[in-house]
């Protein structure tokens, strides 16, 4: 079995452990070291692990067990924060009764419960890395990861609630603010304690973290989470102008700048991970695969930066990073082809680390100007749709270095999707649309069908009795470790099994296959809570881009529901090829008709009447209309059969529009595509209470 | 058996450009895409059918059209008021969740349009949604069907008040009174449609039906329409039935094995239709004497025919298999024949004949253990021994493939008999409840995507010779089958297929498209049941009312909201998934406490216009269930199926639900309807 078979936020929560025999044993055996195991046991405050229910639950764990409490307190690098203004999201609510299809600030409500709720509310509400629902009864841990993912939570939560308007847990994002400035540094980076909350260190850590723990006691991931917090910190300085978080930002921003190399059009971070005071200079030999590729997201956050003040300072280095990126780096072949992640990954490609680097050199592209970096963006754009399903959206975790082709030869047998990259891509398509180059299509069809089923929306698959968990306990074979792994999680008081499932509404899969939520039964872990921030960061992009507006004139990109200031819109696809756009002011209006429809088929009528339409590409012109008017197109929409194969499993799909509404064969767990209620032609509708924030985001 | 299908493809596909030569002195009636000018000459079978179709578009196969004149036998009728249904419509948002109104809706689609209008509207009798493209021929059994249609197609327009091919049906009537003879007896023309003649009577113009009068459809348009001939039409065709029945029993009863006895014995296979006609006739009609005549003949159907063992078993009378003897071991026993039987005896006697009573309950009791009771699934026929649900033994055929699959009469036949039961006070309304919501439910055609998405499989298809040489007849259609069919009834559906015979091509017998109505017309009616002052709910589904109306979020959630229209005292029935215990009831937002009467939930009185909402918990559990020799694994949330596996292939049931799942009520708009005439006696 080699170690570097899949991506570093799993091989450093379970292949790590596994690989190296990890287990409640192994805790055991490592007195002597200042973080052995009985010190780092956490009881919860209920919790008796001499007692545990063993009737109740095939794992032996009850269900109920609460939030684990640290034993001391966490010793934040930055304790004393001043006061600040609480999260507010003006705007207009309204009821409004729309087509149930799919509804992007819907979705982005359930992200809200997702993030609000999938985290330790005992301690500073620092999130659970991983959701085990093939675990009996089903159990959140913490892990390595949480503090690293702690910067997804606190930047994307914010766009989740923009999209939607959602109230739901403003305590908690309270608590996110006050201790992403707790963890600022003097030299502006982020850093995770370690006393108080000693799993930040664990042994075998993946990546974005010092190969041993020694005496860190304030560690900083260079990358990743830490990074998405500038984006974060900037959203709240638009926000609370007054308040700590434009300072935040620069100083992230300048912590940041210091930690990179520059040795010509080149840029590269210093290393994965920082201390305090620990001095900047270049290694010998240099970072390099995903290690390094985690510098490239910095680009992305910088250019946003830029984007938000309307300046330029930031442009140069920007267009290093991403030159490194698509060059020295040996990250892509010539042809965008994903190459090796070197340790811990070895020959096979993290995607979604690829594609975050793409996003980011397309961002420098678009900040920059860079024709060369748009190129060189747009070969791994499409190498990555080769490389997965491009009907569906279904993005494999890693791909093998000598092309997708390989994919048998995983150890694993086949490889499964982690949402975050299926998020990427999507807004992916949607920035190149956005910059001209019409990937519209992708995205409606990767939104539609593999990233809106990777999110859970609902409890009852872990309910109903129908959950087969056979496979869930491992006695043998590659996944035994990874079971006892996550028993002693619970034993050494990591875990919490209190209403997981309905906590975990709104998170994405981690480990999704085709035509399931859970791809690896016997792997226990379903969802890793990278991808749950990613997914609600998605659905912000989705929402917001799919309408844009200027200079009085709406254009309709993606034909789904949502509200908006300009008009709101009700989709009826794919129960009917129709769209109603109800204006709520006068504005001249153009809508992107799927590439499914032809466009002599659209019939268009204001208020009852007949429109004529013309056409720019695949825009219909609907022209000038005035306030309060409601524009309907309709269209014909069909069904058709494909067959793809993903990962060595022949699916035939029935498409409606570019909805997937039935799969053969089917999933076995939590299916997707439990669709087949499009299919009457007759349009369902829900209730839903409609926002319309006041603020605006152009420059994420 | 891949050949064969590939042979029929191929004969369609000549028989379309044979259809594109154009047709002399037809036109076509747009508006209603039929053929309007039936007075000019006959068109042959074959080659120059008339089609006058855009031959820019695919062409196809319509409807047959006749050979020759149709002679009635009393071509010239009087005129009477075409049908109307009137009543109260209004535009309602309502949960998406089971509507029997809007699924009588649907059934109006298919009881007046799966007929030919080239052809009198003329039933079709079978449908193969699994001929590529779909395919309606004719058949000699059709001269049946137009009775069934029109004895059901009255009762789906009062549910829902549709208003679809009315003129359709209007023409079904004036074919009714054209039929009939001078003795009142009705006749059915076999010339001009040469599919209708019978191999064993081929030189017969004219055929009597003794049996399958619309008698329903006649008393419901006598109510309708006083001044029309519909009343004295029910009379004298009853008349005619019961001096018929009485002396046919007279003669048993004096020698059983007599030939005036005997002729009876052949139409029990189909079911007690003297007694339906009679007993329906006698409850519209307040004629006891009727009702008198239909009792005797079900006592004797019961007790003196050997179609029931003493225990209540199904004895077998189904000859189609070598091994089969009439009656006894290795033959079949017709299921629904044998169920509605049952029901009509609890419909006439009720709790007035305990021995009936009792019997009955022997043969429910037997009619469970041949089905499966948590989705309604029962087998069109049973072996004998008992076999209803396993498979077959090896070797043995029906219907010439190796399993029994649903015939839906019989599970409408199951759902009329354990409403029956309840309304006897002997509580079965939760079985009615998970039949309806699943296997009746989902035997209807809903939508038509499933044959033109591309996935249908048709390796399994085996076309019979007998079919084969009805489409090279020309005695078939394949103009617009699918849509056409929306709303019909499978006649042969697995657990978790519409399609449960693939290999049989056939897909519909009609008699259950016609069945499948009556079943969503009674439990329509009888969910609600009022008297002074008093509105009981006893089934918790979307339903108009003129007292009140009920919108059921079941599945979506335990909900169910009853708004009055007047002022009234309510109660409703939990289902038995629910603890009563845990349920509230809030009336315009005020907590309502409960008082229970055993599972019915006692609101009390609510003023006309006020809202009564009640809530209860709804959970999803699994259950391992064994149809005809094969494990599911089903998922139920409240009654409802939301989850089968293995799933089916062609039509697969229960795939539209999964938005029940969800926990959060989706709506759609309909228009509700209040119809201005009831039906009590029905």
């Amino acid at each position: 079995m080699r170690k570097q078979s899949s991506a570093w936020w799993l091989a450093a929560l379970l292949l790590a452990p596994m690989f190296s025999s990890a287990s409640a044993e192994d805790d055991k055996q490592e007195s002597g070291n200042k973080m052995e195991s009985d010190t780092r046991t956490f009881p919860s405050q209920d919790f008796d692990a001499e007692n545990l229910d063993v009737t109740t639950k095939s794992s032996g764990v009850s269900s109920g067990i609460p939030d684990p409490t640290p034993p001391g307190p966490i010793q934040w690098i930055n304790p004393e924060v001043s006061d600040f203004r609480k999260p507010e999201y003006p705007g207009k609510y309204y009821d409004a009764m729309v087509p149930a299809t799919l509804d992007p600030a819907e979705r982005a409500r359930m992200s809200v419960n997702a993030l609000t709720e999938m985290v330790n509310k005992s301690r500073s509400c620092i999130p659970y890395m991983e959701v085990d629902h093939m675990f009996d009864p089903p159990k959140m841990d913490h892990t390595v990861c949480d503090l690293q993912v702690y910067g997804h939570y606190f930047a994307f939560l914010p766009l989740a609630r923009l999209t939607c308007g959602s109230r739901q847990n403003m305590d908690v994002e309270y608590t996110f603010m006050k201790t992403m400035l707790k963890m600022q540094g003097e030299d502006g980076l982020l850093y995770s304690p370690t006393v108080g909350w000693p799993w930040v260190l664990l042994k075998s850590p993946g990546v974005g973290l010092p190969a041993s723990d020694g005496q860190i006691e304030q560690v900083c991931t260079l990358g990743y989470g830490t990074i998405r917090a500038l984006t974060g910190f900037l959203i709240y300085a638009q926000k609370d102008p007054r308040g700590p978080w434009a300072m935040a930002a620069r100083r992230l921003a300048e912590g940041f700048k210091r930690s990179f190399i520059i040795e010509g059009d080149n840029a590269f971070l210093f290393d994965e991970w920082t201390e305090p005071g620990r001095p900047i200079a270049k290694m010998d030999p240099p970072l390099d695969g995903i290690k390094a590729a985690a510098g490239t997201w910095v680009a992305k956050a910088l250019a946003q930066y830029d984007q938000k003040y309307g300046q330029t300072e930031n442009s140069d280095l920007i267009e290093k990073i991403s030159h490194y990126a698509v060059g020295d780096l040996n990250y892509f072949a010539e042809d965008g082809r994903f190459l090796e992640d070197m340790p811990p990954n070895g020959q096979w490609a993290h995607f979604h680390t690829h594609a975050m680097n793409l996003l980011a050199v397309l961002y420098g592209a678009r900040t920059t100007g860079n024709r060369e970096l748009l190129d060189k963006a747009l070969k791994a754009y499409h190498y990555a749709i080769r490389a997965g399903d491009g009907l569906v959206g279904y993005f494999p975790e890693n791909v093998h270095e000598d092309g997708p082709e390989n994919w048998d030869q995983h150890p694993w047998g086949f490889i499964t999707a982690e949402s975050c990259e299926v998020g990427d891509m999507v807004i992916a398509a949607l920035t190149l649309a956005k910059m001209g180059v019409d990937k519209w299509d992708d995205a409606d069809r990767w939104i539609r069908n593999h990233f809106a089923e990777a999110q859970m929306t609902q409890t009852h698959w872990l309910t109903d009795g129908n959950l087969d968990r056979s496979m869930a306990q491992p006695m043998e074979g590659t996944f035994k470790g990874m079971y006892e792994t996550s028993l002693s999680q619970v034993q050494n008081g990591k875990s919490t099994t209190d209403r997981v499932a309905e906590r975990s509404v709104g998170s994405y899969a981690c480990w999704a296959t085709a035509n399931d939520f859970v791809g690896r039964p016997e792997g226990l872990v379903t969802v890793a809570n990278c991808c749950s921030p990613n997914g609600a960061r998605t659905w912000f992009y989705v929402w917001r881009d799919m309408l844009s507006y200027d200079n009085r004139k709406l254009r309709v990109n993606l034909l789904f529901n949502r509200a908006s200031k300009w008009a709101d819109i009700d989709s009826h696809i794919p129960y009917s090829g129709r769209v109603d756009v109800r204006t709520k002011q006068k504005l001249d209006l153009e809508v992107r008709i799927p590439q499914w429809v032809r466009p002599e088929d659209v019939k268009c009528q204001v208020d009852g009447e007949d429109r004529e339409l013309s056409f720019e590409g695949r825009y219909a012109i609907v022209g000038a209309v005035r306030k309060n008017r409601t524009v309907t197109l309709t269209f014909p929409i069909f069904e058709r059969t494909d067959k793809v194969n993903i990962q060595g499993v022949e699916y035939t799909l029935v498409r409606r529009g570019n909805d997937v509404v039935s799969i053969s064969p089917k999933g076995k767990y939590y299916p997707f595509y439990q669709r087949s209620h499009y299919r009457t032609g007759e349009t369902l509708y829900q209730q839903v209470t409609r926002f319309v924030s006041r603020e605006e985001f152009d420059w994420l | 058996m891949r050949n064969n299908h590939m042979k029929m493809r191929e004969i369609i596909a000549v028989l379309f450009l044979s259809f594109l030569v154009p047709s002399i002195g037809w036109s076509v009636d747009e508006k209603k895409g039929a053929v309007a000018d039936k007075k000019s000459k006959y068109a042959p079978v074959m080659g120059d059918m008339g089609y006058s179709g855009n031959p820019g578009k695919q062409a196809v196969m319509p409807d047959p059209t006749p050979t020759g004149p149709i002679q009635y036998i009393n071509p010239d009728i009087p005129d009477f008021k075409p049908p109307e249904y009137p009543g109260e419509y209004y535009e309602a948002m309502v949960p998406a969740t089971l509507d029997l109104a809007e699924r009588a809706r649907l059934s109006v689609n298919a009881l007046t349009r799966m007929l030919n209008h080239n052809s009198d509207y003329h039933p079709y009798f079978l449908v193969f949604l699994m001929a590529d493209p779909p395919l309606m021929p004719h058949y000699a059994m059709e001269y049946n069907m137009p009775g069934i249609y029109l004895e059901n197609l009255p009762l789906v327009r009062l549910m829902r008040g549709s208003k679809q091919n009315l003129d359709v049906e209007h023409e079904i009537m004036k074919i009714f009174l054209k039929m009939r003879g001078p003795d009142g007896g009705i006749y059915w023309p076999t010339t001009g449609r040469p599919w209708t003649r019978r191999e064993s009577d081929p030189e017969i113009d004219q055929v009597h039906l003794p049996w399958w009068h619309p008698m329903v459809g006649f008393c419901i348009y006598s109510q309708l329409d006083p001044s029309g001939p519909w009343g004295e039409y029910a009379m004298s065709e009853a008349e005619r039935i019961k001096q018929d029945l009485k002396q046919r029993l007279d003669a048993y009863r004096a020698e059983p094995n007599s030939e005036t006895a005997r002729p009876h014995l052949p139409f029990l296979s189909a079911g007690p239709r003297a007694v339906i006609e009679l007993f329906h006739y006698g409850q519209a009609m307040d004629d006891a004497e009727a009702i008198e005549i239909a009792r005797r003949k079900l006592r004797h159907t019961l007790f003196e025919t050997n179609w029931y063992g003493d225990d209540g078993t199904f004895l077998g009378d189904w000859q189609n298999t070598p091994q089969g003897q009439p009656g006894g071991p290795g033959s079949f026993a017709h299921f629904p024949g044998r169920s509605a039987s049952i029901y009509y005896g609890l419909k006439l006697f009720g709790n007035e004949d305990k021995q009936l009573l009792d019997f009955a309950h022997k043969a429910y009791n037997y009619a469970i253990s041949q089905g499966e009771p948590l989705t309604g699934y029962f087998p069109e026929a049973t072996f004998i021994p008992p076999r209803g649900r396993e498979a077959l033994p090896p070797g043995i055929l029906y219907n010439g493939i190796s399993e029994t699959t649903m015939e839906l009469c019989g599970l409408v036949c199951m759902i009329q008999m354990v409403i029956e039961f309840s309304k006897l006070g002997i509580d079965k309304w939760d079985l009615a409840d998970r039949w309806i919501r699943n296997q009746l439910a989902e035997s209807q055609l809903t939508q038509t995507s499933w044959f033109t998405d591309g996935h249908m499989d048709f390796s399994q298809c085996q076309w019979q010779d007998r079919f084969t040489q009805l489409v090279e007849k020309g005695w078939a259609t394949t103009d617009r089958v699918a849509e056409r069919c929306i709303g019909n009834f499978s006649g042969y559906a697995c657990a978790n297929d519409y399609v449960g015979a693939p290999g049989m091509i056939i897909t519909n017998q009609n008699c259950c498209s016609a069945a499948g109505p009556r079943a969503l017309f009674y439990a329509w009616k009888e969910m609600l049941t009022y008297g002074e002052g008093r509105l009981r709910v006893h089934l918790l589904l979307n339903r108009a009312s003129k007292w009140a109306d009920i919108d059921s979020h079941i599945p979506y959630a335990g909900r169910v909201d009853v708004r009055a229209k007047q002022d009234l005292d309510l109660e409703l029935r939990l289902p038995e998934w629910v603890k009563p215990e845990e349920s509230r009831c809030e009336v315009d937002g005020r907590v309502r406490k409960l008082t229970f009467d055993g599972r019915y939930a006692i609101v009390g009185g609510i003023r006309k216009g006020q809202t009564a909402i009640l809530n209860f918990p709804i959970v999803e559990r699994t259950d391992r269930i064994r149809v005809q020799g094969r494990d599911y694994t089903i998922v139920r949330r409240g009654n409802e199926v939301v989850w089968i596996d293995p799933p089916g292939k062609y039509v697969p049931h229960y795939q539209q639900r999964g938005h029940y799942r969800k926990g959060k009520t989706l709506y759609r708009k309909v228009t509700r309807f209040i119809p201005e005439h009831t039906f009590d006696w029905w």
